[in-house]
């Protein structure tokens, strides 16, 4: 029953936001596509850190290697972007499963260390590869099809990509592997000695997690027309990070609330004060201090086992 | 079935097992006995390969385990329990035995579909194990006894076909052992296992055991049937010379 009900509010949810370009106003329909993204880009990461129990600094690696990858593939070489996307995808899933091949053979500290180190790694060659991606001038003019080229129709495009991936990360979340990956995260000594290869389920866990942070970043190419170093820069994996802090580690939903309230409050206090980086390590204090579960948890939703309250929904079923 | 081959490990200059050889035949119920701090939980840790060994070399029926990861020892046909209690102690006791069955249908992959209930071979091993009224209880903040018989569940959940417990009745209540012990053989009976144990508690041991072995200051002093043991003279001199425990 509530797992119906929770399926029936989504959909609502999605045809609600499906009339925000009715409002006439372009700078919601920006922003509604911007929060989208993130949306998108804190549940891939979610999946590794709330699921996982693996912290990466260096995810946006991966959303800057999709964006990379998808500008490439659209102005470069022509590609339609029905076909450019999915290869983007194909591209970050084969340097996530490289990179995360490294990193899933260390544990706790060193993991996010390496994480970090790659993350970097990637930038230089996003700062220094001028040829392909534009060097810190940027990735300027990303060739966004005609279909594409309103703000409504990108943004309807973006909300249909973003439903279905989250959809997808969602069954991924509730899978045999994505339990498993919980299982790892309280006792890998345990679930090794269950037969479970530990680091072949971390290893899919954290290419499935890079794949999706490349489709939003391929999102993100086409919604920013243009594509700069920083993308990949440690600062964003950060940013990432706190959203999902923010909106309740291992809570599937919490992270989306948290991509949302932090571009809002972003938004926001850019209009009233410059001092937004300040503002934004407050929030991550106030959040770590009292409300350890994020947002998510103010509302019930207890994550940190991640079981808890998925048991509830199926008892209920 | 299970054969020892002159394992040894140190730790920064202290042999903990200094080259144990062991054999266990299939069917039979073996001990390994040996004061506190003699190297039965290394031995034991080195079999599974929870440990890496110095030297030597472990082969079930046949096949070399040594060097291979966890779960590829698991999957040889070996279920474990640990000493020191090892369970997923945030999730219920019917999770933890999901998980337990995910892994041996070599599920742990499957990313594409929800996980489905397995509801007959967990009330299955949950009734074998006598935890059907607990299957909801956070593993964690169920009673020691209790959390025992669910690590007894994971050992089982592979169905392995030798199984190694690490000294099972530790810390529990003289009923409790005895009613441990009942579960165990009969299960092992039930399933045809064969089963490798520690055990600290002497009466146990020269009860059910068809072959033991006595570690001392990490060397295996003396293996054999239990008469043979029991008379064995430098067992009686490091061991049962002195108070049981």
């Amino acid at each position: 029953m509530k797992a119906n009900m929770q399926i029936a509010l989504l959909a609502a949810l999605c045809l609600g936001l499906a009339l925000v370009p009715l409002s006439g106003s372009t700078y919601l329909v920006y922003l509604a596509t911007q929060i989208l993204i993130f949306i998108l880009f804190a549940t891939s990461l979610n999946l590794l850190v709330g699921y996982g129990g693996l912290i990466s600094f260096g995810h946006a690696a991966f959303f800057a290697i999709g964006g990379y990858s998808n500008a490439i593939l659209l102005t470069t070489y022509g590609v339609p972007v029905l076909l450019a996307l999915p290869g983007a995808m194909v591209v970050t899933a084969i340097l996530s499963a490289i990179i995360g091949f490294f990193c899933v053979r260390l544990t706790a500290y060193y993991f996010s260390m390496l994480t970090l180190a790659f993350g970097q790694l990637v930038w230089a060659v996003a700062f220094k590869w001028r040829a392909v991606t534009g060097g810190d001038d940027g990735f300027l003019r990303v060739a966004v099809p005609e279909w594409l080229a309103t703000p409504s129709s990108f943004y309807l495009f973006s909300l249909l990509v973003v439903a279905l991936a989250v959809a997808v990360l969602w069954v991924v979340a509730h899978s045999p592997l994505g339990r498993t990956m919980m299982a790892i995260r309280e006792n890998e000594t345990r679930a090794g000695f269950l037969g479970v290869n530990t680091r072949l389920v971390q290893l899919i866990t954290f290419t499935i997690a890079g794949t999706f942070a490349g489709l939003a970043g391929g999102l993100f190419s086409m919604f920013n027309r243009s594509l700069f170093p920083n993308s990949a820069w440690w600062l964003q994996s950060a940013e990432v990070l706190i959203m999902v802090v923010l909106g309740g580690i291992g809570s599937f939903f919490g992270p989306m609330v948290g991509a949302l309230a932090l571009i809002l409050l972003n938004r926001l206090t850019l209009q009233l004060t410059e001092y937004w980086p300040a503002l934004l390590a407050i929030i991550l204090i106030v959040t770590l201090f009292f409300f350890p579960n994020g947002i998510a948890g103010l509302f019930g939703s207890r994550p940190a086992p991640g079981l808890r309250d998925e048991r509830g929904e199926k008892s209920d079923a | 079935m299970l054969e020892v081959d002159g394992i040894t490990k140190s730790f920064a200059g202290f042999t903990a097992v200094n080259k144990a050889t062991l054999t266990v035949g299939v069917g039979q119920v073996h001990a390994v006995i040996g004061p506190n701090g003699a190297g039965k939980s290394t031995l034991f840790n080195l079999i599974t390969g929870h440990l890496t060994a110095d030297a030597g070399e472990v082969r079930l029926e046949g096949k070399r385990l040594t060097g291979l990861p966890p779960h590829a020892v698991v999957r040889s046909g070996l279920g474990r329990s640990f000493q020191r209690i090892s369970v997923f102690s945030k999730m219920s006791v019917r999770e933890n035995i999901q998980i337990g069955l995910v892994a041996r249908e070599r599920e742990e992959l499957c990313f594409w579909r929800p996980l489905r209930d397995r509801r007959r071979d967990t009330d299955e091993l949950l009734e074998t194990v006598g935890l059907i009224d607990e299957q909801n209880a956070t593993a964690g903040q169920m009673s020691y006894g209790k959390q025992k018989q669910l690590e007894l569940a994971l050992a089982l959940a592979g169905q392995p076909r030798i199984l190694l417990l690490d000294e099972p009745t530790a810390g529990m209540s003289p009923r409790e052992t005895d009613e441990c012990i009942e579960l165990v053989m009969r299960v092992v009976k039930e399933r045809g296992m064969t089963l490798l144990f520690t055990e600290h508690d002497m009466n146990i041991v020269f009860g059910i055991a068809d072959r033991i072995s006595v570690l001392h200051h990490g060397e295996i002093i003396a293996s054999g049937a239990p008469e043979e043991v029991r008379a064995n003279t430098s067992v009686q001199e490091v061991y049962l010379g002195r108070p049981a425990r």
